[in-house]
């Protein structure tokens, strides 16, 4: 807490008996206004928003458009239908080599035994439709792991190019829904996959677990891919780990 | 808030702990302080079958200081920050430690648990990275040790096996003559860093730049050593320390939440960075 | 009983800075509190499973695997707490209706669905997750913007907009001065947005609710803060008369700020556990509870214009306030915008107002009181206004204050929405922040520090702090001919009552529930200067239970209710007490009873101290011999006084209301500097100037300012509840505090070899 001085000018009120008037608001009401306009003389702008935490007034010191109060993640404004478009809170994207030619990779990502053998965590996988799946999944890292019941719906496709796959996921821990962009491209003998997703997260995990949620999930990618890649290969080759992990930026 | 049913164990010795490790593995969590496990557990976000309590492992608490410095799993932080020769012995822990929570966290928060957690913003498992500390990991089959960098592999993640025991923290031999600097910028004081600076400078009889680790917390998903090797031999001074923070920043993969932005880490790094590395260099050249 | 102002408060105790009573129990872990009353014999322990989702429908809730769970006595589901728990009336009429607990749609996360009831917590909340709920995920409006947006998701579908009011006022002729200001003047114009926070004390709610039948009654013990206007609320929710819904309060409480107003949407919750479970229950908030869904602060989209003639007079105010109330009109809500209305001028003399009132439901916890009520939201737009318009006009940002102040011959003072400014000194707290401050030197070292790059900024805020509020103002949100249709309502009553025993103990009851403010301390000492005694002497009760006290409408702990209202009822009853001692002394000596006065402990006559008779002795006589009392005394020595406000009247025609009995004064002044590469923002000064009246006890009016200095602070620089996503709303982390040892633990040790422990 900052020094408070504090001053009194007495001036017992004539309308009750003891002369006191009421004092215990006080400057919660005045000191967001005065610091606000202390923040503004000392910036040079009006455009002042509270709370002037650090990464705020770091941006409005540096001449940047302030973050949307009560918002992280996106702008507020955009429909609740953003996450068509990429949006949500959790956002992510990279690209990974695989061995296998396009056709075979396709062919895996939409074969639920392959899916249920690779994802991380992964206790069931069926196929519910032509272009759906149920799972059942432990998703966490560490000691932080829960179980998620997912449905995965192949929105689009070009095969085998391109698809879009919509998911929703519930468990204890919180529950989210998203989308995700998959493209393969041929490279070499095998093939590049690009992908993308936007995702909102609720629940326990997403009001306590924030700023773990994009690395954990950058964790749980690097797992599927590694399995995807060692799949029907008897595991992992030695020192896998450290080559897909320098994939996603890693300095290991 | 309450967490699920559980076993406590409560070991007496590192034997008895082991022994619990074997037998529950993956599904057992080690309570040191508590301080983070405490309430992952009331908020279920931990679900163990067993927690095995090892602050009364005899001795697991000892510091022992010749020449290199060990520092057992359950040194609670205030005792560490109490000890004057171990504060002597370990200056850039000394710096760091204040800014480890609030005094009363440290009362109960130990050396150990905050680096088997392994949160990225954690000062204790930055310092470790910065002085290449080795994590001393006892299981039944054996003691092995494992050099900070290899230790830290994700968010929370470590090297250590579900059946391991994290026993003892081994700090190299001081540098004769090096400059440490730490430094840090949270939102409160004792709040999760946004970043977190950490330096070790040796200088050259001339002035010139001999040895340099530069580590950085609460950027990436675990502590993380920025590559200073281009700018060994230059003469150390703040403009060195300004170059280096510079591509530090520009090398760094800021993760993002509602605290910071990208790019907001970004410029710390190259802000905070500067600081700390100039006050190395600093104090290093005054040896 | 009516006030007639009477500045004869003698020296002595009131004044003094005292340390509080209260202080060495709750320093030294001797606080009760509610999680520590166990009144009930079989008490059992209740979770309350919530509502992951902002914003879904429920089509389904599956409790079976939940209610085999060994422990688990009942579980029980919005469907049926709603046959036995009703809609709680809002004074805004729509269709926009607030149930305790959901039924068919959850509105925000963390919105009750169902409620189990257990051997005790841990079990209880193992059931919890045993609960299946069959949710349909709705898209949702965590945001005002979007709420109010075409198309927007809607929360009521029968309410058909997301806006639950709007609602117009005028004061004097804000057009025509609008219209003079842009020929010949200014005009400033300010868009802002406030954010949503919560003021977050140690303790969280708790409630123990027990049911008997034959006939209904529920007894509730709570740490609820009041207003007990919604006593009858609840009451009718429960569908019993308000005596056969008992409320009582623990002795002490872990902090409120406000928000303990909310717990009584729990309070009905429980009530209707109790009943439909058959067993009293138990249910205690969690943090992360609290911080999802007790009761958050509005935040506000806004925007105000002022209009200036050219030589800095304020001529007239506009504002626009778009308000978040959350997921339902919880009562008091609309409260929070109406608060401040009467006295939107501020500490100004400006004669002409406009104010829209637009009051919006999001997929948010509902709102309620919080610190200030209003208050920050309301002076962010007009101090931030007055500033812009300082620096636009090219004059002071001081001067064009003072300028325009009510000036201190001009109380009381009438402001054009009503509100009866009392007594104050506006030009003397501001000149004496000025002084505080070294105004001229802060800005010459702004000048040097600019001079040198650096950020360096000064910023002023003033503000009248409205306190004992008049019960009527909420009708606001109604018009007048709404309001024409029911019984008027106006006032506040504030009672107290004393008691001296057989033994000479004296003991006094409040209408108000502490949480911090030092009612036992203050009380103590008014009444110890009324009777002669010492503070100590002066028992002082701070358990409220509407079975025993004096209690209305008005009575808890509110809007700086103690020291404007409940004080003057403390001294007022004081008052008859000393009256009838020193008429019983006076028969003793054969004086006249003022010829006595009250001191060490016994009753003299003033010209000759040697005949006195101890205070103690004479309360004896009034329970041993009361055929030995003078005629013209009332029996017993039990007196309760209530108090009115006769100046807090009923709204008028034109939606004018003295809203508030008394109105302090804050001068605060800001000098920051900040770090343009880091974003750190220091507080290079920070000065506060109050005029608080007459200072009962210096110490606590000085730990209160403190404390809303930090609240101020806390809102200014650090807190906000924030939303991730389109609505997903969740508030940011705090530190988890440590469990107590879990009663299904096994605790185990060895000296030898490690084994498997075994089962308790």
């Amino acid at each position: 807490m900052p020094q408070l001085d504090i001053g009194h000018i007495s001036t017992p009120t004539n309308v009750n008996l003891t002369g006191a008037k009421g004092m215990g608001d006080g400057s919660s009401m005045l000191a967001p206004a005065a610091l606000a306009n202390a923040a503004a003389d000392a910036l040079g702008r009006e455009d002042i928003e509270l709370p002037l935490s650090l990464n705020r007034v770091w941006e409005l010191a540096n001449g940047r458009e302030a973050t949307v109060s009560g918002t992280y993640g996106k702008k507020s404004g955009a429909a609740a239908g953003g996450l068509e478009q990429g949006g949500g809170a959790l956002q992510g994207e990279g690209s990974q080599l695989l061995s296998a030619p396009p056709a075979e990779v396709w062919r895996r990502l939409l074969d639920a035994e392959v899916l249920g053998a690779v994802i991380p965590g992964c206790k069931r996988m069926d196929k519910v439709g032509a272009d759906a799946f149920e799972a059942e999944v432990s998703i966490g890292v560490a000691g932080i792991r829960g179980l998620y019941t997912a449905k995965v719906r192949i929105a689009e496709q070009t095969p085998p190019q391109a698809l879009r796959m919509d998911f929703r996921a519930s468990g204890r821990l919180g529950n989210g829904r998203g989308s995700a962009w998959v493209e393969l491209a041929p490279e070499g003998e095998g093939t590049r996959l690009s992908y993308r997703y936007g995702a909102d997260v609720g629940g326990t995990v997403a009001a306590v677990g924030n700023r773990m949620l994009g690395s954990v999930t950058g964790v749980l990618i690097a797992q599927f891919f590694k399995a995807f890649e060692s799949y029907g290969t008897g595991g992992g080759k030695p020192g896998a780990w450290q080559r897909i992990a320098a994939l996603f930026g890693g300095k290991r | 808030m309450k967490p699920v049913g559980f076993e406590y164990c409560r070991p007496e010795t590192v034997a008895q702990a082991l022994a619990l490790l074997e037998e529950f593995g993956a599904e057992a969590s080690v309570l040191a302080g508590g301080m983070s496990l405490g309430a992952m557990l009331n908020m279920r976000l931990v679900r163990p079958q067993a927690v095995l309590d090892i602050k009364r492992v005899q001795g697991l608490d000892a510091v022992t200081i010749d020449g290199e410095v060990r520092t057992g799993a359950t040194l609670r932080q205030a005792a560490a920050l109490a000890d004057a020769g171990l504060m002597q012995a370990l200056p850039l822990l000394a710096l760091a430690l204040p800014n480890v929570g609030h005094f009363q966290t440290r009362n109960r928060g130990t050396l150990g648990g905050s680096v088997a957690h392994a949160d990225p913003s954690s000062e204790i498992p930055l310092v470790l990275l910065t002085l290449c500390v080795a994590v001393e990991l006892q299981s039944k089959r054996g003691t092995r040790r494992v050099p900070a960098q290899d230790f830290f592999l994700d968010i929370l993640s470590t090297a250590r096996q579900p059946e391991e025991l994290l026993t003892a923290l081994l700090w190299p031999r001081r540098r004769e003559g090096a400059g440490h600097a730490f430094a840090e910028i949270a939102q409160r004081h004792g709040d999760f860093a946004i970043v977190a600076c950490a330096a070790e400078a040796l200088l050259a009889p001339d002035g010139s730049l001999q040895h340099l680790s530069f580590g950085l917390g609460g950027v990436e998903s675990r502590p993380v050593l920025a590559d200073a090797r281009a700018f060994l031999g230059k003469r150390a001074d703040a403009q060195l320390a300004r170059e280096i923070a510079a591509q530090a920043a520009a090398a760094a993969r800021p993760m993002a939440d509602f605290k910071a932005t990208v790019e907001y880490r970004r410029a710390l790094i190259e802000t905070l960075g500067a600081q700390v590395l100039a006050q190395a260099f600093a104090q290093a050249g005054a040896r | 009983m009516s006030v007639t102002a009477d500045k004869s408060v003698k020296p002595g105790w009131v004044g003094a800075a005292l340390p509080r009573k209260e202080d060495r129990p709750l320093l030294t872990g001797r606080g009760r509190f509610i999680d520590d009353l166990e009144p009930v014999a079989g008490m059992r322990h209740a979770a309350i499973l919530r509502s992951p989702h902002p914003h879904a429908r429920i089509r389904g809730i599956d409790t079976r695997r939940a209610e085999a769970l060994p422990g688990v006595l009942g579980v029980v589901t919005g469907a049926q707490i709603a046959q036995v728990a009703g809609v709680i009336p809002s004074v805004v009429r729509s269709k926009m209706r607030f149930q305790v607990c959901a039924t068919t749609k959850a509105r925000y996360a963390g919105e009750p669905v169902a409620v189990v009831v257990a051997e005790n917590r841990y079990i209880a909340e193992d059931a919890l997750e045993l609960i299946e709920v069959d949710y349909e995920p709705l898209p949702g409006v965590g945001h005002l913007e979007d709420a109010i947006a075409p198309g927007a998701p809607l929360l009521y579908k029968e309410a058909g907009s997301n806006i639950a009011q709007e609602r117009n006022f005028k004061y004097g002729d804000p057009d025509e001065a609008f219209a003079r200001a842009q020929k010949d003047g200014r005009v400033f114009k300010y868009d802002y947005r406030f954010p949503r926070s919560i003021a977050t004390p140690m303790e969280t709610y708790g409630v123990i609710a027990q049911y008997e039948p034959d006939p209904d009654r529920y007894t509730v013990w709570s740490n609820f803060q009041g207003p007990f206007v919604l006593q009858p609320l609840m009451a009718g929710a429960l569908n019993v008369p308000g005596n056969r819904l008992r409320l009582i309060t623990p002795p002490n409480s872990g902090g409120s700020f406000g928000i303990k107003q909310a717990v009584y949407s729990y309070m009905v919750l429980m009530a209707a556990v109790s009943r439909l479970t058959g067993v009293a229950v138990k249910w205690t908030e969690d943090r992360l509870e609290h911080l999802m869904a007790s009761s958050s602060a509005t935040d506000r989209l806004g925007s105000v214009e002022a209009a200036f003639a050219s030589d800095g007079e304020l001529l007239a105010l506009r504002y626009r306030n778009v308000v978040n109330l959350g997921a339902h009109i919880r009562a008091p809500e609309p409260a929070s915008v109406y608060r401040m209305h009467a006295a939107s001028n501020g500490a100004y003399r400006v004669k002409n107002l406009a104010i829209d009132n637009v009051l919006v439901v999001t997929n948010r916890q509902p709102a309620g009181l919080n610190r200030g009520y209003g208050g920050p939201q309301f002076y962010f737009a007009l101090e931030r206004i007055m500033e812009i318009a300082a620096r636009g006009l090219g004059i002071d940002a001081a001067a064009i204050r003072s300028r325009n102040l009510v000036r201190k011959e001009e109380f009381p003072y009438t402001c054009p929405a009503g509100a009866i400014y009392d007594a104050a000194d506006y030009e003397a707290c501001l000149a004496e922040a000025l002084r505080l401050a070294d105004y001229p030197a802060l800005l010459a070292r702004r000048e040097q520090a600019r001079a040198a790059g650096k950020l360096f900024g000064i910023g002023f805020a003033l503000g009248v702090e409205p306190s004992g509020s008049n019960m009527a103002y909420v009708g606001l949100a109604q018009t007048a001919e709404q309001r024409g249709k029911t019984e008027q309502k106006s006032g506040a009553n504030a009672s107290a009552t004393i008691t001296i025993d057989p033994s000479g103990g004296v003991s006094v009851q409040l209408d108000s529930t502490p949480n911090g403010q030092g009612h036992a301390t203050v009380t103590a000492q008014i009444v110890a200067q009324e009777l002669g005694l010492s503070p100590e002497d002066v028992d002082v009760m701070t358990e409220a239970d509407t079975r025993q006290i004096a209690w209305s409408i008005a009575s808890g702990n509110y809007s700086n209710r103690f020291a404007s209202a409940v004080t003057s009822a403390v001294l007022a009853c004081a008052r008859r007490v000393a009256e009838k001692l020193k008429t019983m002394a006076a028969e003793d000596f054969k004086v006249s009873p003022a010829d006595i006065e009250l001191a060490g402990g016994a009753a003299r006559v003033k010209a000759n101290p040697e005949l006195a008779i101890g205070v103690a002795r004479l309360a004896a006589r009034a329970h041993w011999n009361p055929a030995g009392m003078p005629g013209q005394v009332s029996a017993g020595m039990h007196e309760t006084v209530v108090l009115d406000a006769p100046m807090l009247t009923s709204p008028d025609e034109q939606d004018r209301i003295a809203s508030a009995m008394t109105h302090g004064f804050v001068a605060d002044l800001a000098a920051i500097e900040i770090d343009k590469a880091t974003g750190r923002l220091e507080i290079v000064k920070y000065v506060s100037v109050h005029d608080v009246g007459t200072m009962l006890n210096p110490l606590i009016v000085e730990g209160q300012i403190h404390g809303g200095f930090a609240h101020g602070l806390g809102a200014a620089l650090y807190e906000e509840l924030v939303t991730i996503g389109p609505a997903t709303s969740f508030p940011a982390p705090s530190r988890s505090t440590c469990a107590r040892p879990r009663r299904r633990c096994r605790s185990w040790t060895s000296a030898t070899s490690p084994r498997r422990p075994t089962s308790t």
